[in-house]
């Protein structure tokens, strides 16, 4: 059921009245939100229980310090003890989608909430601009409203973000999430533009049936042709840079092998990395062996195999969020590594992540009639 | 080479000398891990498993460095390039060896087996199987659908070589009857399943009682039956019938038998049939039933032959597409040309044209091999229609007992070559027509197969398993990935303790669940992946 | 480049193509020194990082060997692995290393020929390729 949700005072209170009617009503019986930090200047991902706190609820905060979907893991994976209303980004969507086919989030008692995504800011720079005490969040409605998505001036969104081609929940090659509040291409200051999964809701939110608008379709077309654009734009400037051995090589030279990229990976659900296993914990003189063949050996050791390791791991589910590139210290555009890495393992199977949880992953399942060329002469 | 503590030169590593030297050796060097370098791994195997256990050390801490099949032979023209190669060989084995971790060694606990053995279907096969297990000192139960036990071999009456098949199904059914061991439940039905090799639950209907048994093994010969065909009138015209209806009919057929499911046209006098027509391929090797039944064109030659027993007289025409007469049946088909039975080819789409002339037939059919139309005109005309699987109740089954069906509707066996008469599941085994079609003596032989190795299954003591995959808890993320990957259903998912779990007697160590598992928490205890890296790294020793 | 010699590692099933590479050493049937095999029971055994690895170590070439579609030993660790290969090429060849020099063979017990004739092609194109640019690599 599509139709339209009025807005009374603001856009994101009205959203945030949406939320707490699910609760208030026992429709949830507990909500993964993010909330404004006490000082304001984030806005993390919280399971809220209690109405009230809801007050600091910010549904629209363009920040992303964690991938939701992980955290949802956290409070589904092992049996909820009740129903959660989950408000994710569109690629927090897709993970929890990818999440639920490796048991690591349950999706039976989530009631999945996506809003159009207006693009996001990374931690720092967020908690700068609310130092300065600016406003990111009308500027981007009033936007949106004539169908555009701009960073503020003198800011960038994450990169991910900028190549994000899958912004808007349902719409394309997205999951339909149960509740799906449209913002771009619609008097977002009037009234929102809803999708629902099933009637009742509808009714129990007051909305008032409708067809979509065309501004509306019109937008989202552009905003999706803009990003595939860019994000095809970053496809060639990664081949224009890695072509060979050498220019892969350079590409990590700045890693420090921290592992960051693979703990912030939501993709990356292992309960620990095979690289931090005693699989790796290498008697000294394994070094020492490297060393005598190749005339020395850098470390820590496997670096680049750490890389491509987990491209062979996860490139095929990778969902394009962009925690990696936020979390690499030395500015190692990794998620345009694993994203350029990603479609092409993707497009071979006619795999996307995050389309249906009912979609089997590229690496559980196999069909004998595919790939009839590979293994003959 | 680092961490090699002790070289001695063999005549032969695998003779008693060879291995007593080994062990001598290991004791007094007090060694842990063993090289062999020398032929390949697939050779004495047991051997050197049976040394590792003398001295109590694993399995895998013992080596092959395959340097004669790998080396010394594949480059016996180049002796310098033979030693590089087998001294890499060596070195890989070596590093390999000095990563595996040593853990002690713990068998497994041994498994309990039950002694008994369930054979479905009470047909040639099925028969054959239970009497095999009976007489190598095996009970078993035999279960038949039907109230009487013969199955097919009821509509068979001699083979091709002149097996008179009658003969053969009446002492077997007596033997069955005798045998001690072997227990005949008929009008009876396997109704639930589960259990691993060894230790299988079952479920069998009998007269609506339903009772539970334990097997260690099960051998299924449910059989199949002769396909039917709305071709070539028959079912519309009376003088239509299937090779199987022929052949009763030349066996003097005309006595009613139990079942009735034969045409009236059965009871046709042969006398007054002056020509037959057969037509071979009907239904089969077609979109719908692509495979060769294997057994008509054997079918048609014998029927003939015996048409031109009774009366040399008698005209018979086979509309063929390919003779496949197999092996030394060829000489039948050239007897049966000699007796003047006529042969002409057709080839799909041009199919035999069968239209109905009063009381008698009118079989038109262009002859390829002559290139020409052909009329003939038949008091007779009969059908090859082929073997059919019994689509519904194998499916069924399969999806009881966990196996697969091939895209035949038959069962498939675990493999072709190497695993003919075992099922993809531990423990249960498969002969006779069930498998696809087949003579009567190649059921024989693949009964008297499975039946042996139901035997092995239930006589073997469970044996400790070295070949198991384990899960690390500590590392398992509880993704499922290796329960999906698992081809024998080895993996199951402990939803308590969020770990995957290995149910040993399933698992068969191939090692899918190691390669699917992001993290290492699945590991073969033979190949852990510490070796594997190693042994990369000695592959790039220049 | 004719001084250079390729190094291939080869993972090799258990059950069809080292029974082949064995069958070639018993008949006499020579190739190229130029590959190390590494006995997997099954070619769907093959974790991808052990490809990853030889190919940043250097290997020149990686050879994978398998049952044929249909024969595989445990009903289908090849098609699995069929799989892995395809992903394995498509991320070396996004980073900019020729997929071409990781080949996945069906080789049947009784091809011993045919595991020589494999090998005898390899080493024949990757001394047209030349040696990886991984070979001696100390900063991977």
């Amino acid at each position: 059921m599509d139709g339209w949700l009025e807005v009374h005072d603001s856009t994101e209170q009205t959203i945030n009245r949406l939320l707490e009617t699910l609760l208030t009503s026992g429709v949830v019986d507990g909500l993964l939100v993010p909330l404004r930090t006490p000082d304001g200047r984030n806005a993390v991902p919280t399971l809220v229980r209690d109405p009230a706190l809801l007050e600091r609820a910010a549904p629209l905060a363009p920040v992303l310090p964690v991938n939701g979907a992980t955290v949802l893991g956290r409070i589904t994976a092992t049996g909820a003890p009740g129903r959660v209303g989950a408000v994710l980004r569109n690629c927090e969507l897709r993970t929890a989608v990818e999440l639920s086919k490796v048991q690591q989030v349950l999706l039976d008692d989530v009631l999945l909430i996506g809003m159009d995504c207006l693009g996001a800011y990374g931690v720092e720079d967020y908690a700068r601009l609310v130092e300065e005490g600016l406003d990111a969040v009308t500027p981007a409605l009033m936007a949106a409203r004539e169908g555009g998505v701009e960073p503020l001036p003198g800011y960038a969104f994450r990169p991910a973000c900028t190549m994000c081609e899958r912004p808007i929940p349902g719409v394309g090659e997205s999951y339909a999430p149960h509740i799906a509040i449209g913002l771009l291409g619609v008097p977002n200051d009037e009234r929102l533009w809803v999708s629902l999964r099933d009637e009742e809701l509808g009714e129990a939110l007051g909305l008032e049936p409708a067809e979509e608008p065309a501004g509306r379709i019109e937008a989202v077309r552009a905003l999706v042709a803009a990003r595939t654009a860019e994000r095809d734009r970053r496809f060639a400037a990664f081949h224009e840079r890695v072509h060979d051995a050498s220019s892969l090589l350079a590409e990590f030279a700045t890693c420090i092998l921290c592992q960051n990229c693979m703990r912030v990976c939501p993709i990356c659900y292992c309960k620990e990395c095979i690289f931090r296993t005693d699989v790796f914990d290498h008697p000294s003189a394994r070094y020492w062996d490297w060393a005598a063949r190749k005339g020395g050996v850098r470390l820590p050791s496997d670096t680049l195999l750490f890389h491509v390791t987990r491209m062979l791991h996860m490139a095929h589910a990778c969902v394009g969020c962009g925690m990696c590139s936020d979390a690499c210290p030395s500015g190692i555009p990794v998620a345009d590594i694993f994203r350029t890495v990603g479609r092409a393992v993707q497009a071979r199977f006619g795999y996307v992540p995050g389309r249906d949880p009912a979609e089997e992953m590229v690496i559980a399942t196999f069909r004998e009639d595919e790939l009839r060329e590979l293994g003959e002469r | 080479m680092r961490g090699v503590a002790y070289v001695e030169r063999l005549e032969a590593a695998c003779e008693e000398t060879g291995l007593a030297a080994i062990e001598r050796a290991v004791a007094e060097g007090d060694l842990n891990r063993v090289v062999v370098a020398g032929c390949s791994p697939h050779l004495y195997a047991d051997r050197f498993e049976a040394l590792m256990a003398r001295l109590n050390l694993p399995p895998r801490l013992l080596a092959r460095a395959n340097i004669r099949e790998g080396a010394a032979w594949a480059h016996i023209a180049d002796p310098a390039a033979a030693t590089a190669v087998a001294r890499g060989v060596l070195e890989m084995a070596v590093a390999g060896l000095r990563e595996t971790p040593y853990h002690p060694f713990n068998p497994r606990p041994q498994e309990t087996v039950a002694r008994r053995v369930l054979v479905l279907g009470g047909g040639l096969a099925g028969m054959t199987a239970a009497l095999t297990l009976a007489d190598l000192g095996v009970e078993c139960d035999l279960v038949e659908r039907e109230p009487q036990l013969g199955g097919n071999l009821h509509d068979i009456h001699h083979t091709l070589e002149g097996l008179d098949t009658q003969t053969l199904l009446a002492s077997l059914v007596e033997r069955v009857r005798q045998a001690e061991r072997v227990h005949v439940w008929t009008e009876a039905e396997l109704v639930g399943w589960s259990g691993v090799r060894g230790n299988f639950a079952a479920r069998i209907r009998v007269n609506d009682e339903v009772r539970s048994e334990r097997y260690g093994a099960l051998i299924v010969a449910t059989g199949a039956e002769e396909a039917t065909t709305t071709e070539y009138l028959y079912g519309q015209h009376p003088r239509v019938v299937t090779q199987r209806e022929l052949e009763r009919m030349i066996a003097g057929g005309r006595r009613q038998e139990a079942g009735g499911k034969m045409w009236a046209s059965c009871f046709l006098p042969l006398d007054s049939c002056r020509s037959v027509v057969m037509i071979q391929c009907v239904g089969s090797r077609d979109e719908t039933r692509p495979y060769c039944s294997r057994v008509c064109c054997a079918q048609a030659v014998k029927n003939a032959l015996a048409l031109k027993r009774l009366d040399p007289t008698i005209e018979v025409s086979i509309l063929f597409r390919d003779v496949r007469t197999l092996g030394t049946q060829e000489l039948y088909y050239r007897q049966a040309r000699r007796a003047g039975v006529r042969f002409l080819r057709y080839e799909p789409p041009a199919k035999p044209v069968v239209e109905a002339d009063g009381d008698r037939l009118r079989v038109t059919v262009h002859d390829t091999l002559y290139d020409e139309t052909v009329t003939l005109e038949a008091d007779l005309l009969a059908l090859s229609t082929g073997i059919a699987p019994r689509e519904d109740s194998n499916r069924a089954l399969a999806a009881m007992v966990g196996v697969m069906l091939d895209e035949d509707g038959f069962f498939a066996e675990a493999h072709p070559k190497l695993r003919p008469t075992d099922l993809a599941r531990p423990g249960i085994f498969l002969c006779g027509l069930a498998y696809g079609p087949r003579f009567v003596t190649e059921s024989i032989a693949q009964a008297r197969a499975a039946a042996l190795r139901a035997a092995l299954t239930v006589t073997r003591p469970g044996e400790p398993r070295r070949d198991v995959a384990t899960v690390e808890a500590d590392l398992c993320s509880f993704c499922g990935l290796c329960v999906a990957a698992c081809p024998y259903g080895a993996r199951v998912l402990d939803e308590e303790e969020r770990v995957a779990r290995v149910l040993d007697s399933l698992c068969q160590g191939c090692g899918v669940c190691v390669a699917v598992c992001p993290n290492g928490a699945s590991r073969q205890p033979a190949f852990e992946p510490v070796q594997a890296l190693a042994l990369v790294d000695a592959a790039l020793i220049e | 480049m004719t001084d250079f010699e390729p190094r291939i590692v080869a993972f090799l099933c258990n059950w069809c193509t080292y029974t082949a590479s064995d069958l070639a050493g018993t008949s006499r049937i020579q190739y190229p020194p130029n590959v190390r095999i590494i006995r997997l029971m099954c070619s769907g055994q093959l974790d991808p990082i052990y490809v990853a690895k030889a190919v940043l170590e250097g290997a020149d070439g990686v050879l994978i060997g398998g049952c044929h579609p249909g024969d595989c030993h445990y009903q289908s660790g090849n098609y699995k692995a069929r799989r892995r290969v395809a992903i394995i090429h498509q991320v070396l060849e996004q980073l900019g290393f020729d997929p071409d020099r990781v080949w996945l063979r069906w080789i049947s017990a009784s091809e011993g020929q045919y595991f020589a004739d494999t090998v005898t092609e390899m080493v024949a194109a990757l001394k047209e390729k030349g040696p990886s640019p991984f070979r001696r690599q100390w900063s991977v």
